[in-house]
Formats: structure tokens, sequence, C-alpha cells
């Protein structure tokens, strides 16, 4: 009795050393790739030839060109989409232009609301260069919103609006 | 038939664990939308199907009664986890993907199930080739759904193989048609694929029994 419970605790702790073992083992690479998953993202978005990314913290980074300012990227989350969270990357440059803009993660309905996802259409693409003297509001918008996913592109455009807004100011 | 084929027979046709057994349905449903994540989370409950099966197989004589589920449960989280580990250190985007379901392999009932009903009877090495063919009936399965839901729901197959392959893997993608019928990729058509799947195999293969 005593023996064969031995084995189940013994079982326990070879599986907890494995994981963690490879856990540690591995920890460097996955936060490496962690990171170069979201670099590549913002390289993608900041839409320049040349350029250096300084990391304000995790959830920002500063654009310089030349040395000089040049606008900045930085996550933002609405709680408005359909389903629950949109978390965007947004790059803008010191002119208050939009640089571009990406889904960083959104539950909306597959098929209907994943269009502002970059890999299922380039409607998100439509936010590249613009400003706030564009037209944001509902009626007569600059922005294509589509039926069907009035919800998302609406929660989409108004988080833009709304950081761009403040990144302004 | 001798008891090895019968065993391969079984995982991959007569028992087949979804088709027959109707096993692990959650992960099923959740992947099949296309032929990427379903290749992918197949593979990966082989696996883990497989490896499992062999350790408890090994340790079912030294193992207290009680102790039975607790160790299965121990054994098999343990694999699930260690691939997940795995795939975020060597195929990160695949990773982002299909991670969230990747825990959902623990929720696959054929895991449990076979562990319970087969590995703790069995020796070693009917244990292992039970686990492998189930789970190669689970990854045919899960292919072929998946490559039905993202055909005629996208209109696409093979796209983002990139993601399995790295660079050879960007041209391999066939498009069909850039409209698909969008029921399938919803979750109601993962189960309409698969009741009609399922009766088509009952339609065609039940007469001859």
């Amino acid at each position: 009795m005593s023996l064969k419970l031995f084995t189940f605790v013994v079982l326990t702790l070879i599986c907890g050393i494995s994981i963690t073992g490879l856990h540690t083992f591995k920890s460097e690479q996955i936060e490496y790739n962690r990171k170069e998953f979201a670099l590549r993202t913002i390289k993608q978005l900041v839409n320049q030839k040349q350029f250096s990314l300084v990391q304000i913290n995790d959830e920002r980074y500063a654009i310089k060109y030349q040395n000089a300012y040049d606008g900045a990227v930085f996550k933002i989350r609405t709680p408005s989409g359909y389903n629950g969270e949109i978390i965007l990357w947004i790059a803008t440059n010191s002119a208050g232009y939009i640089r571009g803009v990406r889904v960083l993660e959104h539950k909306e309905t597959s098929g209907i609301g994943d269009l502002i996802d970059i890999e299922v259409s380039d409607w998100i693409h439509q936010f590249i260069g613009m400003s706030l003297k564009n037209n944001w509001t509902y009626d007569n918008s600059d922005i294509d919103h589509v039926s069907g996913a009035t919800i998302t592109t609406r929660a989409v455009t108004k988080a833009v609006f709304d950081a761009l807004k403040v990144e302004t100011e | 038939m001798n008891r090895f084929s019968q065993i391969a027979c079984d995982g991959i046709w007569r028992q087949n664990p979804v088709l027959v057994q109707l096993l692990g349905l959650c992960p099923l449903l959740a992947v099949s939308t296309s032929f990427v994540t379903a290749f992918s989370l197949g593979v990966i409950t082989l696996f883990v199907l497989t490896a499992s099966n062999i350790v408890i197989s090994i340790i079912r004589l030294l193992l207290h009664d009680a102790m039975r589920m607790p160790t299965q449960i121990i054994v098999i989280a343990t694999f699930v986890t260690l691939s997940d580990i795995v795939l975020q250190a060597w195929y990160f985007e695949l990773h982002h993907r299909i991670g969230l379901f990747l825990a959902l392999i623990f929720t696959n009932c054929t895991l449990l199930g076979r562990a319970e009903i087969f590995t703790t009877r069995n020796p070693i090495a009917n244990s292992a080739l039970d686990g492998f063919m189930m789970g190669l009936g689970f990854l045919w399965v899960l292919v072929l759904m998946g490559s039905i839901r993202e055909t005629l729901g996208s209109g696409t197959l093979f796209s983002n193989m990139h993601l399995l392959l790295g660079p050879i893997g960007e041209n391999l993608e066939i498009t069909f048609s850039t409209k698909g019928f969008l029921l399938l990729v919803l979750p109601p058509g993962a189960f309409i694929t698969l009741g009609l799947l399922i009766a088509s195999k009952n339609y065609l293969f039940n007469n001859q029994e």
C-alpha cells in the first residue's frame, strides 16, 4: 500500500521536474520569440525604411528617425467589440497622422467581424494617413463601416479616434 | 486477425475515436476550420496520446487502484504542457494561432478514455500501438474535416502553411474561389460537417458488418 502510494508521489515529482526543466531551459527562447513576434508587427506598422525603435514600456515604443522623435507605436484596448475586448497597435507620426493600425487580439465572429484582422481583409489599411482632420463621425465617415459588422468596425474606429485624440494632445 | 492488426483496425476505423466513439469533439469542432490548424493539433494529439499511453502502461502495475485517475490526469497534463512549451519555443506563430486550443487537448476524452479502458489492462507494446492508432484515427478525421471546411467555407486549401513548414510553405495555398460558404467556418458548420461524415460512413459501410 505505502509503496504503491510512493509511486504516485515519485511520478508527480518527475512530471513536475520535467515541465519546470523544459520551461527553464526554453523560457529565454520563448521570451525572445514573443518579443520578435511583437516587433515584426510593429515594424510593418511604421511603414518607413529607416528608423529605430526605443522601448518606453511594454505597451509603447517611440519611433526615432535621424535621432529625432517621429511618432510612437502604442497598444490600446477597447472593451466594446462584439464579443469582448479588442487589442490594437497604433503607429503615429509626429504630425499626428496615423502610420498604421493592426489588430493584435480580438474575439469577433469569424467570417463576419474578423475582417478587422489583417489576415482576413485589408479593411484596417484605410486608417493609414488619417488624422483628426478627417471625418470620424458615423454619418458620412471617411471610414467605410461594414454592414453586418457595424459594432466591430465602430468599436475599432472609436478606439483609434480616441487614442489619436489623446496622443495629439 | 492477430491482436496487433486488430488494434490498428480498431483505432483507425472500427472504433474510430471521432466517427464511432464520438470522443474529443471539443477540440475537433474548434480547430477544424482550416487544414493547418487541424493537422497540427492532430499531430500533437497523436503524440500526447501515444506518450501518455506508454507511460501509464509502464506504471500501471505499480499503482494503487484508487490512484489510477489522478495518475492518468497528471501524465496527460504533463505531456500537454510539454508540447505547449515546445510549440512556443519552435513554432511561435503557430502557437499564436492554435495556442488556445492546445490546452483543450486535455479535455479530449479520447486520452482519458483510452488510458482508462485500454492501457490499464494491456502490456506496453499493445498500449503504445493503441495510442498511436487512436491518434491516427483522430488525425485523419480532423484533417478531412479541416480540408472540407476550409475548401467550402473559405474557398482555399493549405493556406498559412508557412506556419508549419517555414518559407517553403508560402506558395502552397490553392484558391478555389474568393467567396466561401460562411456557415461552414462558423461553429454550426462543424457540427453539420461531422454529422454528414458520420451519416455517410454509416450509410456506406454498416451493411457489410
